[in-house]
């Protein structure tokens, strides 16, 4: 088995909230609030979470733009925060990343072979045959023609243009690619295209994905192992196959239910569809215990009198944070594939999981 | 060559792709659509001639320091009057009371005049960006400490401050244009600030300091250029105000001081003979509206150039 060349252990990224004439610290936004996980080269990790789950802050947070209140960040079993500057920027070169929206990811005002080309001007980077040839290369990588060096943004097609940000994040040759939501703004056809061009390039250059999205079905076909966000923390990680077939977190059955089946016989008769109520609390003030319990189906299910108790019973549900553990099948695991875990404390007791398909 | 490549990368059946490209014949870069958009601005175009004509006329005629222009009068000599000094061939601007050639006299003004409002038009330009874009970059206590700077200047009365910073100046043109400039930069802070505030944001400059791009390299190659609509509009509008600031500096008597001359002070000059000898009031008071209009008119002609979601011309 090869090393990780991604670890992160008990990452938390804090925002202070500052009130009053002294600007005084009240408070913190616990955007990420305690995550570990591991990535191994040419292998993909697909996050998936709500809007305000804490997946784009754990991107920016791992490509160093913001810097961790505390954990570990380890590229290649070392600790990004005890770098030196050669390593700092050694880091930036290990680890880049492919954004949302192709229309502000590029500047309007830089010409392709620009835009591609400037990760060589920063570094410093001459490429074995010239910057120009290096930049023609990489546009043929990801399936542009390279006499379109000196066009604007402007002028290509929002898959063209993601092709164009994929290009410049693997100009520098990284290890670790961060894909945050890549393809939610693009047509569904061209989507296919650039998850296809993605998959083609992992295998290609060994790269490590962290994929971040929302589209469950996407992520399903690219990742091969799944961590599930909520709260800023990971409520279920497991291989896709546990996670999609049989997953044990009441929010991921809930995630999972709420995905449209394409076949209108099913939808006519779907009565599995697990509602969640609400909006998420407040990640300024979550809530005690488990993050989920003021939302939980499960819960609600178990009973007020239960959740009161603070005993053996459902009470746990308000008083004690659950940990992600091993459940199901992948516990019997040890350690060699990815387990299938959940933070629930009721994980195992969990009906049979909604989303069975027919 | 194009057409093999995009069919043999084999994406799908993605013609998406290729066929939404821009055909080549049409395509233009985004500062070329600005200029085609500026020249469909009648309003904008004739005033940059007249702007051109003016500037020109004013530069060629008597020339400039020792280089002779075409005019056979120069400002110094005190000619023999012709008349009571109103316009005939010999001074077509007619002459001042000394028998000085008026036209000469108004073109030296107007060299003076379009000096100083170009020369202050770049220091506050270049002030503004310069703050504009470090208070919106590192935001935080600097963004504070500048827009608090900021505050104080607007809040000072321009003309008092200018009209003792001019007194100061003893008539010299190069430090009347700084100390203008220093006082008229606080607006394009602002708007370079707000702009740079939302640019900052933008994932292309995410991109950026993701490779571990340099603060200043993210601000002079990803910044600044996205904010030059902005700065070029706010740039010529404050060369508008310019030339009426030094106007009325000089007007007050605070500004050029004679020898030499400027628009605003021949008018202050012969603001008396306006009923008796009305040339020596009307030719300066031209030339500072021709100017004045032309360079306004330039600037309502960028906005909407750079800005086409704002614009007020028809069609």
């Amino acid at each position: 088995m090869t090393e990780p060349v991604l670890e992160v252990r008990d990452l938390v990224k804090h925002f202070p909230v500052r009130r009053g004439l002294r600007r005084r610290t009240t408070d913190a936004v616990r955007a990420v609030d305690g995550v570990s996980f591991t990535i191994r080269a040419g292998r993909t990790l697909g996050v998936v979470g709500e809007s305000g789950s804490g997946k784009s802050t754990l991107a920016r947070t791992l490509l160093g733009i913001e810097r961790p209140t505390s954990g570990q960040v380890l590229v290649d079993g070392e600790d990004v925060a005890h770098l030196s500057r050669a390593g700092r920027r050694q880091l930036r070169r290990d680890v880049q990343m492919v954004f949302q929206d192709p229309y502000t990811a590029l500047n309007p005002r830089m010409s392709v072979g620009q835009i591609v080309g400037e990760p060589f001007a920063v570094h410093r980077v001459r490429p074995p045959r010239g910057r120009t040839s290096a930049v023609g290369e990489l546009l043929e990588l990801v399936g542009l023609d390279p006499g379109q060096v000196n066009r604007y943004p402007h002028q290509f097609s929002g898959g063209q243009r993601q092709r164009i940000g994929i290009a410049r994040a693997l100009a520098l040759r990284p290890r670790i690619l961060v894909c945050d939501e890549p393809v939610s703004a693009l047509d569904v056809s061209v989507q296919g295209q650039v998850v296809n061009l993605l998959q083609d390039l992992q295998d290609e250059l060994g790269l490590a994905y962290l994929f971040i999205a929302h589209d469950l079905g996407v992520v399903r076909h690219v990742a091969d192992e799944i961590a599930v966000m909520y709260l800023g923390r990971l409520v279920e990680q497991g291989p896709p196959g546990d996670v999609y077939d049989r997953a044990l977190h009441p929010y991921t059955q809930a995630l999972l239910s709420a995905l449209p089946v394409p076949d209108p016989a099913v939808r006519l008769t779907d009565s599995r569809a697990i509602m969640v109520e609400g909006e998420p609390p407040s990640p300024v003030d979550p809530p005690a215990g488990c993050a989920f319990h003021t939302r939980c189906p499960l819960a609600r299910q178990l009973g007020e009198g239960a959740r009161a108790d603070g005993g053996t019973g459902a009470g746990r549900c308000a008083s004690t944070p659950p940990s992600l553990e091993p459940h199901g099948a992948g516990a019997a695991h040890d350690g060699t594939a990815p387990s299938h875990r959940a933070a629930c404390h009721f994980a195992r007791t969990l009906p049979t999981p909604a989303t069975v398909e027919a | 060559m194009s057409d093999t490549q995009q069919n043999s990368s084999g994406w799908g059946p993605g013609a998406s792709d290729v066929e939404e490209l821009v055909p080549e014949a049409k395509s233009y870069s985004a500062n070329q659509l600005v200029v085609r958009r500026f020249f469909r601005h009648r309003g904008a175009i004739v005033a940059m001639i007249t702007l051109a004509a003016v500037i020109v006329v004013a530069f060629t005629s008597i020339g400039v320091g020792p280089i002779p222009g075409w005019w056979n009068k120069d400002i110094a000599t005190a000619y023999d009057k012709v008349g009571d000094g109103s316009p005939t061939w010999a001074h077509p601007f007619g002459q001042n009371t000394i028998g000085k050639d008026y036209f000469a006299l108004t073109m030296r003004g107007t060299q003076v005049s379009l000096y100083i409002a170009f020369g202050v038009g770049l220091v506050s330009t270049l002030i503004g960006t310069l703050v504009g874009a470090i208070a919106g970059y590192f935001r935080g206590i600097l963004d504070s400490l500048l827009m608090r700077l900021t505050d104080v200047v607007i809040i000072i009365p321009l003309l008092a401050i200018a009209a003792v910073l001019g007194r100061m100046t003893g008539g010299d043109v190069n430090l009347l244009v700084l100390a203008l400039g220093v006082l008229t930069w606080t607006s394009l802070a602002r708007l370079v600030r707000g702009e740079v505030l939302s640019l900052r944001e933008r994932d292309f400059v995410m991109a950026a300091r993701a490779v571990g791009t340099h603060p200043v390299r993210i601000i002079v190659r990803h910044i600044l250029p996205n904010t030059v609509g902005v700065v070029i509009v706010s740039a010529t509008l404050t060369i508008a105000a310019a030339i009426l600031l030094e106007t009325a500096l000089s007007f007050l008597g605070f500004g050029v001081q004679t020898p030499d001359v400027s628009l605003g002070s021949l008018i202050s000059e012969y603001k008396n003979a306006f009923t008796t000898r009305p040339w020596l009031f009307w030719w300066p008071g031209l030339m500072i509206l021709a100017i004045a209009l032309s360079v306004n008119f330039i600037g309502d002609g960028l906005r909407d150039a750079f800005d086409p979601r704002q614009t007020s011309t028809k069609e």
